[in-house]
């Protein structure tokens, strides 16, 4: 009896430590992920590549916050032109503007600021909701100089555009709302991800998944998951009937974020609004096509008025 | 190079083309149609298997291109126009070429070094254990799959072709399906946008060769047989070439029954759908940059005039060019072509109008050198070139005529071809930089 006891014991401590490897292995990728987030963090603003391309980079003091934007000069010098400037999205930062500022300077000038908490504008204490996002714009519009601007954003930036636009129309000469979230008949975080989730297969040859990773780490989780509540609580139609400027909305005709339907009930909201579809667009058409919307908004643009 | 995308076969002359191009553009040979080391390694020793078991490993490597009808409803043409675009080195390009398929043209992009944007790829969709030479079985149950394929993008048609004479192997496995794109995808456009120069040229390769077709919808055709050793009769009307040929294979009936055509409409691979010059000229007209068509019946009428520019190009630069090399369907290279300041010369297929055309054109010129690759497609179909003929053109050479990586006994079921034309090109001297 006692023999088969101390057999039994054997065998027992004979298998596999599973819980040891496992334990091992968790704390393995946990601390590859810290050591990656941290590299991420540490990226620098500006790439060397981007800086070659002519963008150049700038902090400025606006109100509380220190904002970072990057800024592609008029290649052309049409000086008379009200400058463009370009509003991310969703906790991504201006970075992924780059290539349409590129494809817009031959004929503007082109901002795009980092909203605080986002991207190289670092910001501690809680994360700002949509119209205090808007406020931040407003001050570093002011601080920069910029009494009127053409305004592009994309996706979660068209709620604060809109926002903006309703609040501020004397500082916006026309808008441009490409991809407009958040679908009113999809108001749920589960549906905004699984959208996000189909956008991201159809955009995975040229994604902008390798930014959104470094402006994550930049945010912080905490601030990413804040501003996913903003984003999903902001009504952006009950603020549509009160722009006043004349408002582009934009749709990818294979957006799955802002699907087709939606973008064009946006476009029917605002009193002097119009939809234009580019065929076979997604949601991130500044970062994966910039060129097809840089072609597509110019003519809209070019009807702006000129600076002061 | 990246794999493509579900829905576009690699052993289709489009995708061949446009990877032997974008090989050029970088720099490099295009030494592997399928992009696959394992599969190249695999070639060798298929090559000697028994002749029925080598066409079955074809016809099973084949069907694993193709895609299922259900897959075909969410075929994402975009992602195909991305991956061809992105074949191609990001750089600024004073043109760029755009339309049919055509192994002369390839030759002139790459003289000229610019890109080339096809506007025809097969997506062949898996159809187990069909009847290669039932047309009416073919075109009826054909139509779940180009349904499918309409509703997966407004921008295409969509040409059923059915050719038992040539694609006999793959047809017991597989229904072929070329789509046109009646519009540029944005990926097209994109591309185009990033890398034209300001006062860019685009090039429309326009092949104006049709075909009689059975119409199934404003976007659909069924088309029975293809260019190649048969005639348009032949494949409707039979004849004893196609009573031989099915005897041959041990096929009952004497002819094909296809439904009867109801109009002519672009050849199913080679021809132009003139509605995608809509799109191409629009956007021309936006960014202010020229358009030129090259308009041409045969896809062969290129490959002679293309002999002449190239030789017209290298006499500029001095040098007397000597060698032919005669590149077949898609097997071409058009960098080590550059590389030999070889001649080159481009046959559709195997079969004897391109022989005919070859012939022509050695009536007429000649070279010290003359060097054949020859596609294998496995069939001995009507109008099939012999071994031996070729032999006798190769023999046309002054100093020295061979074959390019050809086993002789074993085509037109000679599939290490594939992977052993581009050494065999390769290895040839002098080369220059």
């Amino acid at each position: 009896m006692d023999q088969s006891r101390t057999r039994s014991r054997r065998v027992r401590a004979a298998r596999p430590p599973w819980r040891v490897i496992a334990g091992l292995g968790a704390c393995a990728l946990a601390a590859w992920a810290t050591i990656e987030w941290m590299r991420l963090k540490r990226t620098p603003a500006l790439s060397d590549e981007s800086a070659r391309a002519g963008i150049t980079v700038r902090y400025t003091q606006a109100g509380p916050y220190r904002m970072f934007s990057r800024h592609a000069a008029c290649g052309a010098g049409h000086a008379k032109r009200l400058p463009v400037v370009l509003v991310h999205g969703l906790v991504i930062s201006s970075r992924y503007m780059e290539p349409l500022a590129l494809a817009l300077r031959d004929d503007f000038d082109v901002y795009a600021p980092d909203l605080p908490g986002f991207g190289e504008s670092a910001l501690h204490g809680r994360a700002l909701s949509v119209p205090e996002l808007a406020d931040a714009l407003r001050l570093w519009l002011g601080a920069r100089g910029i009494g009127r601007a053409m305004l592009v954003g994309n996706s979660f930036g068209c709620q604060i555009l809109a926002d903006f636009a309703a609040r501020y129309p004397e500082s916006v000469d026309r808008l441009v709302l490409q991809g407009p979230t958040v679908d009113r008949k999809a108001r749920s975080l589960v549906v905004q991800i699984g959208r996000d989730w189909r956008n991201g297969r159809l955009e995975r040859t040229r994604s902008s998944a390798t930014i959104g990773r470094i402006d994550y780490a930049k945010a912080g989780l905490l601030r990413a998951v804040a501003t996913m509540r903003a984003l999903i609580c902001d009504r952006i139609e009950s603020k549509l009937a009160r722009i006043a400027a004349p408002t582009l909305v934009v749709a990818g005709s294979r957006d799955a974020v802002a699907p087709l339907a939606w973008a064009s009930e946006v476009a029917a909201r605002v009193p002097n609004g119009a939809l234009l579809t580019i065929d076979g667009g997604t949601h991130t058409l500044n970062y994966v096509y910039p060129h097809s919307l840089a072609l597509a908004i110019r003519p809209f643009l070019l009807q702006g008025g000129a600076s002061t | 190079m990246t794999k493509p995308p579900r829905g576009i076969a690699r052993f289709d002359s489009a995708a061949g083309m446009v990877q032997a191009l974008a090989a050029c553009l970088h720099g490099e040979r295009f030494s592997s149609p399928s992009q696959s080391p394992f599969l190249d390694s695999l070639m060798p020793p298929i090559n000697l298997l028994p002749k029925r078991a080598r066409e079955w490993v074809y016809t099973v490597g084949g069907m694993s291109e193709g895609i299922t009808s259900r897959q075909a409803r969410r075929l994402d043409v975009e992602g195909i126009g991305e991956w061809i675009a992105g074949l191609y080195p990001q750089r600024v390009y004073d043109a760029a070429f755009i339309g049919s398929s055509n192994g002369a043209l390839m030759h002139v992009a790459a003289a000229l070094n610019v890109p080339w944007l096809p506007q025809t790829f097969l997506c062949p969709v898996r159809a187990p254990f069909s009847d290669p030479d039932d047309a009416q079985g073919g075109f009826v149950d054909g139509l779940s799959a180009v349904d499918a394929l309409l509703q997966a993008d407004p921008r295409i048609s969509v040409h059923h072709m059915q050719d038992p004479n040539q694609d006999r192997l793959m047809l017991s496995a597989m229904s072929y399906f070329r789509l046109k794109l009646r519009a540029m995808p944005l990926a097209y456009r994109e591309f185009l946008l990033r890398t034209l120069a300001p006062d860019a040229t685009i090039h429309i390769g326009r092949c104006t060769r049709d075909w009689p077709v059975t119409r199934t919808s404003d976007r659909s055709f069924y088309q029975f047989g293809a260019l190649g050793g048969a005639t348009e009769s032949e494949y409707l009307n039979g004849g004893p070439r196609v009573a031989r040929y099915l005897a041959r294979y041990g096929v009952k009936r004497t002819r094909w029954n296809p439904p009867a055509p109801s109009m002519r409409a672009p050849e199913a691979e080679w021809g132009y759908d003139a509605a995608l010059t809509e799109s191409i000229v629009a956007l021309a007209k936006e960014k202010n940059w020229r358009v030129v068509e090259w308009r041409f019946e045969e896809p062969e009428a290129l490959s002679l005039a293309t002999a002449d520019l190239y030789r017209d190009w290298y006499r500029s630069m001095g040098i007397e060019a000597k060698r032919l090399v005669v590149d077949s369907f898609l097997l071409m290279d058009p960098y080590t072509t550059l590389r030999l300041r070889a001649i080159p010369f481009w046959l559709v297929f195997c079969t004897d109008p391109s022989a005919e055309t070859l012939r022509r054109f050695l009536d007429r010129a000649s070279f010290d050198e003359i060097d054949m690759m020859l596609f294998s497609h496995g069939t001995g179909g009507v109008g099939l070139t012999s071994i031996s003929e070729w032999r006798a053109l190769t023999a046309k050479a002054k100093r020295e005529g061979r074959f390019l990586g050809v086993d002789a006994r074993r085509y037109p079921r000679d599939f290490a071809t594939f992977v052993r034309f581009d050494r065999a090109l390769a290895a040839l001297e002098p080369q220059y930089r």
